[in-house]
């Protein structure tokens, strides 16, 4: 389920995907995800995705409909934390919370809003739920198979950058 | 007419109050069975009582009268629960008589009737051969049961598979050993399905199940969220104070709710909060969790190891509320004295604070959203404690209070049945069922015997020793091993040297077990449920817990509680 969180920036206007968490080491990357955006002229389009698969192996009672409404609500602070920092430098930017699997969840934001750039950022922690390689493997066949441009941002540095084919079909991942 | 019915109808709100008192009052009345006398036997009768080598009756064992040079027996029956047997002969025994015991997991017994015991037998008309001790015997079924509990520990401790499905593999497990010992090597037999059932404790099931009903009404109502907001403008953003005020609501919260519950909606206000004054969010959570599972001890339905030990251990609400919640408060002193200095540098990093818009936001996350649930269910909540210190006094069962209150409240509410239903857990359910049935096994088989017999040694006759096994020893285990199956196991163990430790008839060691599980839980990130749901929630926040992160301050904290703990129930018990 998508659920915009802001209407207000145009959907004319193309955009810079920035899936985020909120974690620690995230606003250097925000920063530098934000200067981009400026300078490329298009909005910031924030992603939040909540997965309840973490309740898969507790023991214990559990309503999914309260926790995924209490994710969805964290999730909204988070992107509106970092959307407010945006928005002081100047940036028109969009915020998206969405639940279920991250893929489908990006796959889906990529289709249904006008994104030309996807910006990953590199987990900072060894306990995060992503790993390294897997966003350096998301990243890498972005570009081909949804046509999007991608980066991988680390502590505000663009470590990864990949472009997509020019005249090549454009599968489905 | 008309008015009357007017009246009626006026009254209306209060009937389901008025069904929930008259319901209580039928309840504390209790139900009186009548003992039935035992039926006239005609013939000669003998009788005895099989205990293990822990004192304990034994169940079911086939016992035989023969005699000799005659194949058939002259009498066959089971012990009873108690451990008593009685066997009728119809006629007198002639040239005399050997009465032959067998139970799965034991040495056979054949005893023989000397000539004195026979004429008596036979002049009076009975004979008690009084208290028959059996001894264990280790089959290849014992090493088997042995195997399948600790690789459902295993299991359960690593992840690799759900808890429930874990418990259910491991029954499944022993029930196929069972079948095999009885169609091919009777040396595998480890325990048939009716005696498995007889181990599952269904006060537990039906106590959790209803608390479960209630819990999901309250909260869906947003008291969690709006009790940690006010929290955060009581302490007018000074981090310190917020941390000591959210500590102390999760530990109430968890006494009178669950740990789990109060967690999973704890976490994600407290996330938002702690990023609103600017500081590390684990500072503020991992405290809380810390605290939920302590504040958890003081009540019967504080955590599911409470629940466990007080159905197992008849310890009622009231005797846990005066016996633990002053080392509780104590212990939590410690903890929050601990944290506080611990976490020392992140109170003097909060920022000056969030935009009017975000704070708009964080208030709306955190309002009362039904305030007339909240009202009715925090009345059903206050009858359903009521309940359970009332139905103390007459013998009812706490899960009765909360299966009545669970009942009004789905009368009163009219909340969609299924949608109540499906709140009840049933993985948790099934999860303790399969759970009693493989503690049920070990304890067959004789493994908890042996453990608490080994315990039983080293403690002698010290009591102290007895409360450090229970506190320290399960408290470290507890570190690493998922409580409710730790204490489900340890309960054997604390019946053995409750009987046998001088003083501790008090259910002393009962308590020390309930602080040791809880308060172990606290030592990594994987003791107890509610920091592993803590956990994923602030990894949705992008704030994972390391099991590193919080052994740090975990491990500290569980060995200061315990001590805590420890020299409370010395006060309390053996001063």
């Amino acid at each position: 389920m998508i659920r915009p969180s802001s209407q207000e920036a145009s959907q004319k206007v193309t955009s810079i995907l920035y899936p985020t968490r909120g974690g620690d080491t995230t606003y250097r990357n925000q920063d530098r995800v934000a200067a981009v955006a400026m300078e490329r002229g298009e909005t910031l389009l924030l992603l939040y995705v909540a997965n309840v698969h973490f309740l898969d192996h507790l023991v214990g009672p559990v309503q999914l409909a309260s926790v995924e409404k209490e994710l969805d609500e964290l999730g909204e602070f988070l992107l509106a934390l970092a959307q407010e920092r945006a928005e002081k430098a100047g940036l028109a930017v969009e915020s998206v919370v969405c639940h279920g699997e991250f893929l489908q969840s990006l796959i889906d934001v990529i289709k249904e809003h006008k994104v030309t750039a996807v910006f990953l950022g590199r987990p900072a922690h060894d306990a995060a739920l992503t790993s390294s390689d897997f966003i350096s493997n998301l990243a890498r066949s972005l570009p081909d198979k949804l046509g999007v441009e991608s980066f991988v941002v680390h502590e505000g540095e663009i470590v990864e950058h990949y472009l997509p084919p020019v005249k090549e079909d454009l599968g489905q991942l | 007419m008309q008015d009357g019915l007017k009246k009626l109808r006026q009254l209306r709100p209060i009937f389901p109050a008025l069904v929930l008192l008259l319901a209580l009052i039928l309840t504390a009345a209790g139900l009186v069975q009548a003992n039935q006398g035992d039926p006239f036997q005609e013939g000669y009768i003998i009788a005895g009582q099989l205990v293990d080598n822990q004192g304990q009756p034994i169940v079911e064992a086939v016992v035989s009268a023969e005699m000799p040079d005659v194949d058939e027996a002259l009498a066959e029956t089971e012990s009873q629960e108690d451990g008593n047997w009685g066997l009728v002969l119809a006629e007198e025994p002639q040239g005399g008589l050997a009465v032959v015991i067998e139970r799965y997991h034991f040495k056979s017994e054949r005893i023989i009737l000397d000539s004195s015991q026979l004429a008596d037998l036979i002049v009076t008309g009975t004979f008690s051969l009084g208290e028959i001790p059996m001894q264990r015997e280790i089959t290849a079924g014992f090493w088997a049961a042995t195997l399948i509990f600790i690789a459902v520990l295993a299991l359960i401790a690593l992840e690799k598979l759900h808890s429930t499905t874990a418990a259910l593999a491991g029954i499944s497990a022993i029930f196929l050993f069972t079948f095999a010992g009885v169609a091919f090597w009777p040396d595998l037999y480890i325990i048939n399905f009716e005696r498995a059932l007889t181990y599952i404790n269904w006060e537990v099931i039906f106590l959790v199940m209803a608390m479960m009903i209630v819990i999901a009404v309250i909260e869906g109502t947003g008291v969690f969220q709006w009790t940690a907001f006010q929290a955060y403008r009581l302490s007018a953003g000074r981090a310190w104070l917020l941390v000591l005020i959210l500590m102390g609501i999760t530990a109430i919260a968890s006494a009178l709710l669950d740990n789990f519950t109060t967690m999973l909606l704890m976490t994600p206000i407290s996330l938002q909060i702690a990023l609103a004054i600017g500081i590390n969010p684990l500072a503020l959570i991992i405290p809380e969790v810390l605290a939920s599972n302590v504040g958890g001890i003081s009540t019967l339905i504080g955590t599911p190891t409470n629940i466990l030990i007080g159905a197992h251990a008849d310890i009622g609400f009231t005797d846990f509320l005066v016996n633990q919640t002053p080392g509780v408060l104590a212990a939590l002193v410690v903890m929050a004295l601990y944290v506080l200095w611990h976490y020392r540098a992140e109170w003097r990093k909060q920022s000056g604070g969030i935009s009017p818009a975000l704070y708009q936001r964080l208030s709306e996350n955190a309002q009362i959203e039904h305030p007339k649930t909240l009202r009715i269910s925090g009345l059903v909540f206050l009858f359903i404690m009521i309940g359970f210190i009332i139905g103390e006094q007459f013998h009812v069962v706490p899960a009765v209070p909360a299966l009545i209150g669970a009942t009004i409240l789905l009368i009163w509410l009219k909340p969609d049945v299924h949608k109540m239903i499906t709140a009840v857990d049933w993985t948790t359910l099934v999860f303790f069922m399969a759970l009693f049935m493989v503690v049920g096994a070990v304890q067959e088989v004789g493994l908890i015997s042996f453990i608490s017999e080994a315990i039983g040694q080293w403690v002698g006759d010290s009591l102290t020793l007895a409360i450090v096994v229970m506190v320290f020893g399960v408290g470290m285990l507890s570190v690493f091993i998922a409580n409710i199956p730790l204490a489900a196991s340890m309960l054997p163990v604390a019946d053995f040297l409750s009987l046998t430790v001088p003083g501790a008839n008090s259910k002393v060691l009962y308590y020390a077990l309930s602080m040791g599980a809880a308060m172990g839980g606290n030592g990594s990130l994987v003791g107890a449920e509610a920091n592993l749901v803590t956990g994923g929630i602030t990894a949705q926040a992008g704030r994972p817990i390391s099991f590193i992160a919080f052994l740090k301050v975990g491990l500290p904290v569980t060995f200061l509680t315990l001590v805590v703990g420890f020299i409370w129930l010395l006060i309390r018990f053996t001063l």
